[in-house]
């Protein structure tokens, strides 16, 4: 069932800052571009938090958060008003994210000819993580960077971001049964891994 | 004592953290927690866990982060529009266009004397009617903001003084009107496009669209009113519903909150038109241009030359039109000055041949002349086959109304008499008005359904001035009787009109005999 546009004739006089996403959207669509803006400044934190948390690397995510943007300016005219804006906005993320994260497997394999498995072991040396000498913030970027990405994702999304799990669903594109058991399994995964520093 | 796997609570434990699981569940788990201080510890390990996750500090703030933006959509936004012709795919199809232009070319030279032929056919067309010699647009040089001035007001200026203008009137119940006349001062001031985009605060999309529309109406307009070398001048009978159509398709193109600040800016300066359909979606930008680009141009024309009216159907090419006046106003700038030389002597001459002539049986069309105005009636409130306004929705062609401006006089129960000598009648549901309005026969009052903003059912009736103060007189006389009487006999107050009006008549006739 396509939402219907509905732009409130009362927010006709009200600031852009003020207007509601879907009232941006409209006046977007109808060709005024400079709206764009509004959208952006509203959300461009939380996307770039998104990116951050997913790669742990300033370098990238300014780039990548703009390459969402330009994505986001390029299909707006075509947003559908079938799901909130932010939803599409995350999903177009975790999408240029998962892309990002396939490139970098790409070349890691050239370089190095090592493929990183992403099936868990708790009992994998390489997910240990090292408490003698990070701190507690570094640990846990750390453990957050070893979890594979299919566990990675419902758990930034639902933990660090305060999604549902009906949003997460839309976001990742999966189940809302798929999002909970992965959420599940992740969380214990990162406690696994954080097991010395809950002992301590 | 309930048992987990250790699927099966890490699954509860999440839900449970999430606060996903019902009361009694919930219970349950804590029971089963109480009991089992390792699930306990574990579930207090994830909730620290939660906690360090959500505690984690988000990256700093980038203040330039827009302006890279900015920056990244602009040249994306250039690489898409580089032309195409510099793009390395189109070579084959440039190729491929001068080949088709040689083939053409050869076909061309081979039957120039076929192609030369049907030009010559074309041009006998314009030559064989009833205008004569070269055929120029009246309205040679109109820009966007007349264009809509027209639109708005109906109204065209026919010189630089603005005191000779062409106006045309459009009454739902009246007919349609052309008038050509002199005035003491400017009616209405000069229409900006840019002003009233503005004030209806239009997107880009919206004012390209109204821009083209203007555009494409402006032909259309330079098409309906034509002059000839004899000082023949030809109108168009649909440049009575043209501004209509572009009021209706100016309005399509706006959205519902702008709509309402048309029919604002409508009321505010006494146009009259009103919409109906203030709550239909904004159409598509192609879709109104489209619905301007199919409709037909009428080919019936008033005719007037300094000594004589007639109602004809014309055919001519417009583009040979346009042409030639390019040519022309190139040539000596001399067509603007014959125009008005002809609408003077028009205007000039007292005694017309025509006072009141009759030029179309189906559609009465009457042309008056006074001294300083020249009037082209059409009597039937005609809506043109040919030109219409836009369908804003399939189930409805029409939702702009033309409209007098209301002049309420008297309120006796629900009828009010207006200025513009008709009476309207607010009916609720089966009203004994509603039934004596469907006894009368349609040949005495011309009568219809007018379907008022008010979304309450009134009925518009037409009469003659003389019923309208017979009218009035009993509408006091109604007000006296108010308490007593709620409702109207319309048939006897009618009849007592009507012999007034006979009695009136014929004293009259009587006193011009004696004379």
């Amino acid at each position: 069932m396509v939402k219907p546009a509905i732009i409130n004739i009362a927010e006709a006089d009200i600031p852009y800052e003020q207007q509601s996403d879907d009232s941006l959207i409209t006046l977007f669509q109808n060709g005024e571009k400079a709206v764009f803006r509004f959208l952006v400044e509203r959300y461009q934190e939380r996307i770039r938090n998104l990116i951050f948390s997913i790669f742990n690397d300033s370098q990238i995510v300014d780039d990548l958060s703009q390459e969402v943007f330009v994505k986001v300016y390029e299909a707006l005219p075509n947003f559908r008003f079938q799901s909130s804006f932010y939803t599409w906005l995350y999903r177009i993320t975790v999408n240029k994210s998962r892309d990002e994260i396939r490139k970098k497997k790409v070349k890691k394999i050239f370089m190095f000819g090592v493929f990183d498995n992403e099936d868990y072991h708790s009992s994998d040396p390489a997910l240990q993580v090292n408490f003698d000498h990070d701190d507690t913030k570094e640990l846990i970027e750390k453990a957050l960077q070893k979890l594979p990405e299919k566990f990675k994702m419902p758990v930034i999304l639902k933990d660090i971001d305060g999604l549902s799990y009906e949003e997460i669903a839309e976001v990742l594109a999966c189940e809302v049964g798929t999002v909970k058991s992965r959420l599940s399994r992740g969380r214990m995964m990162l406690k696994e891994m954080l097991k010395p520093y809950f002992k301590n | 004592m309930t048992y987990f796997s250790r699927q099966e609570f890490e699954k509860i434990a999440t839900l449970y953290l999430d606060g996903e699981l019902a009361q009694d569940e919930a219970k349950s788990f804590e029971a089963y927690l109480a009991e089992n201080s390792g699930s306990a510890k574990e579930l207090n390990e994830l909730k620290e866990l939660r906690r360090l996750l959500q505690a984690r500090s988000p990256i700093e703030e980038n203040d330039w982060f827009w302006l890279k933006l900015n920056n990244r959509i602009e040249e994306h936004e250039r690489k898409l529009t580089i032309p195409i012709f510099r793009r390395r795919s189109t070579y084959a199809f440039s190729s491929l266009l001068l080949l088709s232009a040689f083939v053409i070319g050869t076909i061309y030279f081979k039957n120039a004397a076929v192609v030369k032929s049907f030009f010559l056919e074309k041009k006998n067309q314009v030559e064989s009617s009833i205008l004569s010699g070269n055929i120029l647009p009246f309205f040679s040089n109109l820009d966007k903001n007349k264009v809509l001035q027209f639109a708005l007001f109906g109204n065209l200026s026919l010189d630089s003084s603005h005191t000779t203008e062409l106006q045309v009137t459009n009454d739902a119940g009246k007919g349609s009107r052309i008038e050509i006349a002199s005035l003491a001062e400017p009616k209405y001031l000069n229409v900006s496009f840019d002003n009233f985009a503005d004030e209806m605060r239009m997107t880009t999309t919206q004012r390209n669209t109204v821009d083209s529309l203007l555009e494409k109406c402006t032909e259309r307009l330079q098409a309906s009113v034509l002059i000839d070398e004899h000082r023949r001048i030809a109108i168009n009978e649909e440049l009575t519903n043209l501004n209509k159509m572009m009021v209706s398709s100016i309005a399509a193109s706006l959205e519902p909150h702008q709509r309402v600040k048309f029919q604002r800016y409508l009321a505010v300066h006494n146009v009259p038109f009103t919409i109906a359909s203030l709550n239909a979606p904004a159409a598509l930008p192609n879709k109104v241009l489209q619905h301007v680009a199919s409709i037909p141009q009428s080919k019936k024309f008033v005719v007037i030359s300094p000594d004589s009216v007639s109602f004809a159907e014309l055919r001519f090419n417009l583009d040979s039109i346009k042409k030639t006046t390019k040519q022309i106003v190139q040539e000596n700038q001399q067509q603007r000055l014959m125009a008005l030389h002809v609408m003077r002597d028009v205007l000039s001459k007292q005694k017309m041949l025509v006072e009141a002539q009759s030029l179309n049986e189906t559609n009465p069309v009457r042309v008056t002349q006074g001294n300083d105005l020249f009037q082209i009636h059409f009597e039937q409130p005609t809506e043109l086959p040919s030109i219409q306004e836009f369908p804003f929705d399939e189930n409805s062609s029409s939702r702009i109304f033309s409209r007098q401006a209301p002049k309420i006089s008297r309120v006796p129960n629900n009828v009010f008499i207006e200025d513009d000598s008709s009476i309207l009648f607010e009916l609720s549901g089966d009203s004994v008005v509603l039934r004596t309005l469907k006894s009368l026969s349609q040949g005495e009052l011309q009568f219809e359904l007018f379907d008022s903003l008010l979304n309450s059912p009134t009925m518009r009736l037409r009469i003659t001035p003389n019923q309208r103060k017979k009218l009035e007189l009993r509408a006091n006389e109604w007000n006296s009787k108010r308490s007593k009487e709620n409702l109207v006999d319309l048939d006897s107050l009618l009849e007592e009109a009507n012999k007034q009006e006979q009695i009136e008549n014929i004293k009259l006739k009587s006193k011009a005999m004696d004379l």
